[in-house]
């Protein structure tokens, strides 16, 4: 790899930081990278001796805080003309009306996800509950002369339990599924704010 | 060993090796070399860290037709490593607690 190669694909990795940042840092590489070649050192070797873009990016994004990151992604790239001014300030109650929604969105998304577990959670609460009842009838039954009856209930005991286990595993793997969800979500917005170009 | 107890060390490493005269980076790299490795990735988020806390200063030189970086020691950076030595000391005291046969 070539210097050039290295700091192009440093770059890369850094799209979405401040340009002062970026290219103090690319600064930086480019003097290690001739100082070693200066020692005796062939480009390739140098290049290699500094480690790959990938930590050398890394590096840098430890070093710049979120907020900084944030602030140069909200910031314009040039002033708004006045008319862009006065239709953003008449699309407001739209625009506003938009965040509202898309934050609406998001909480009954969280709400459907909650709800369904709570509700496959009452179903293994309700079936153990009605294996019991049956198992603590059954014997009464049975003593009482209704053997046929008390068979019955045995047997509508071990359907519930059986109901009961298939529900809690539905209920786990809904579980599963909602935090890898969330925790999507949470890397998608992430993903939003720090872009990568390719 | 403990990434915050690393990362101090290192600062102060830094601060040491540019401590007596100005250095670049690759002279600092290849100073700290028989004590600490250090990789050039490494060093870049400590130097930055340490002028950002205005223990050291950056200024360019030319350097064979191009501009190199050097890095001088503020007083505050001399005060840091002083700051280190006495702390230094306390972390060797709870050492010696730590290490003290059982009686």
């Amino acid at each position: 790899m070539t210097k050039f190669e290295f700091l192009t694909a440093v770059r890369s990795r850094l799209y979405g930081l401040p340009a002062e940042d970026v290219q103090r840092s690319l600064d930086y590489f480019a003097e290690m990278i001739d100082d070693h070649m200066e020692d005796g050192m062939s480009e390739a070797e140098a290049v290699a001796a500094i480690g790959t873009p990938d930590e050398a990016a890394a590096s840098i994004l430890g070093e710049v805080p979120l907020t900084k990151i944030v602030a140069t992604k909200i910031k314009p790239k040039r002033n708004l003309h006045v008319w862009e001014i006065v239709l953003l300030v008449f699309l407001a109650p739209v625009l506003f009306g938009l965040a509202v929604a898309a934050l609406a969105l998001i909480f009954s998304a969280y709400v459907t996800v909650f709800s369904i577990a709570i509700a496959t959670f009452s179903c293994v609460l309700a079936f153990s509950v009605s294996s019991i009842a049956c198992i603590a009838y059954a014997p009464y039954l049975i003593v009482t002369g209704s053997m046929m009856q008390g068979i019955c209930y045995i047997g509508f005991a071990l359907i519930f339990i059986g109901l009961a286990i298939l529900f809690f595993h539905l209920t786990m793997v809904l579980g599963k599924a909602a935090s890898a969800m969330i925790k999507k979500m949470m890397t998608g917005l992430k993903r939003v704010i720090v872009g990568k170009k390719d | 060993m403990d990434i915050q107890l690393k990362r101090g060390l290192l600062d102060v490493c830094v601060l040491a090796a540019i401590k007596n005269e100005d250095s670049y980076g690759y002279q600092i790299i290849k100073d700290l070399k028989p004590y600490v490795e250090l990789s050039e990735s490494t060093l870049y988020p400590i130097l930055r860290r340490l002028e950002v806390a205005q223990l050291l200063t950056v200024w360019s030189a030319e350097h064979n037709g191009r501009l190199r970086k050097y890095y001088r020691i503020t007083p505050a950076g001399l005060a840091r490593i002083e700051e280190f030595k006495e702390e230094w000391g306390e972390i060797v005291s709870i050492y010696t607690f730590i290490v003290r046969e059982d009686n």
